[in-house]
């Protein structure tokens, strides 16, 4: 999901000058969007809230060192991914994918999570983050790459190779 | 799915990503093989189901605004705690700070008039930093009976989150 107008503005300006302002503007447009991403791989609200403010400080602390607005997205992605990688090695919470069936809905759809974590299941772990950071998180091609640090084509290749699973598995039906 | 193409040329067909010759070429193996149409047809199925399960996932995730505010002045105060000088202000330009930070939420009337009566109760002889934390204190109060607790209470973290200076 590309960012629209107002997300690449507040991000050029909170590159240019990281104030309390202009991080503010940055953080209520992409903090709900990490928190889902935590929330979608398994975590808990409460577990997915510390972990946002994790990510969130290290962009405020970082932000000096990323001078292009395009590098932005994949790399709030890169530290989200670090951070649940160093939260997976402190051991105290492993989500399971499985979790996202029990997920609470803000939104009032109860369902929505069983049918993807249905089928999340039939796919190993690279292809299952991939199809999620595309799908889920709606990153593009170029930027799913940069978040796990793999070529273009391995990520198309998981995408393409997934999608000839899940036909496979659950068919072509309902 | 083979009949002539590696997997390479397949994927690269469905994502869109195949060269002009070589998808006219595919293109008029899909018109007389039915086997291959239908395999390519299931993984364009399955692009559709993707997208509109992740949608739906990601709009059941959407985080409710007074979380969100909550989770910024959390964040907030987390930065005035790592970076103490680093957003020293003024008494002129916090409260410049405050109303930009609150208008969204709040509203931008409400949040002059919160503040210009905050500021009569809480900080008569002017803002300071001695006179910052009574000043919030007001705030939320002000805040707090017209939209609730939660909002007092982001109201006055969002001020504390805030370091003002003597000048």
């Amino acid at each position: 999901m590309a960012f629209n107008p107002n997300e690449e503005e507040a991000v050029a300006l909170f590159l240019a000058r990281p104030t309390v302002e202009t991080y503010s503007a940055v953080f209520r447009l992409l903090a709900p969007r990490v928190q889902a991403y935590f929330r979608a791989r398994g975590y808990d609200a409460a577990a997915a809230e510390d972990l946002s403010q994790e990510v969130m400080l290290v962009v405020y602390r970082e932000s000096r060192r990323l001078r292009e607005k395009g590098a932005f997205q994949p790399w709030l992605f890169k530290i989200s991914r670090n951070v649940m990688l160093q939260d997976y090695r402190r051991a105290t919470r492993r989500p399971q994918i499985v979790e996202i069936t029990e997920m609470e809905s803000s939104a009032g759809d109860p369902l929505a999570g069983l049918q993807f974590a249905q089928w999340m299941k039939c796919l190993n772990d690279d292809e299952r983050e991939t199809v999620m950071l595309r799908y889920v998180e709606g990153l593009e091609y170029h930027e799913i790459a940069e978040v796990l640090g793999i070529p273009i084509g391995t990520a198309q290749w998981r995408i393409f190779s997934s999608k000839k699973k899940l036909a496979a598995s659950f068919g072509h039906g309902v | 799915m083979q009949h002539g193409f590696t997997e390479q040329e397949w994927m690269e067909f469905s994502e869109g990503a195949m060269g002009a010759s070589s998808r006219s070429r595919l293109e008029a193996h899909l018109a007389v093989c039915a086997e291959c149409a239908a395999k390519l047809d299931a993984i364009r199925v399955w692009h559709q189901r993707l997208s509109t399960e992740g949608e739906r996932l990601r709009v059941a995730m959407e985080l409710p605004e007074i979380d969100r505010e909550r989770m910024l002045a959390q964040s907030l105060e987390r930065i005035a705690a790592e970076y103490p000088s680093a957003e020293r202000r003024g008494p002129a330009e916090a409260l410049a700070a405050l109303r930009a930070l609150l208008g969204p939420v709040f509203g931008a009337g409400m949040i002059r008039a919160a503040v210009d009566a905050a500021l009569e109760r809480g900080a008569p002889g002017g803002i300071n930093a001695a006179s910052w934390s009574a000043f919030a204190a007001e705030l939320r109060e002000m805040i707090q009976p017209a939209c609730g607790l939660a909002a007092g209470f982001l109201a006055l973290r969002a001020a504390m989150s805030l370091a003002v200076a003597d000048r």
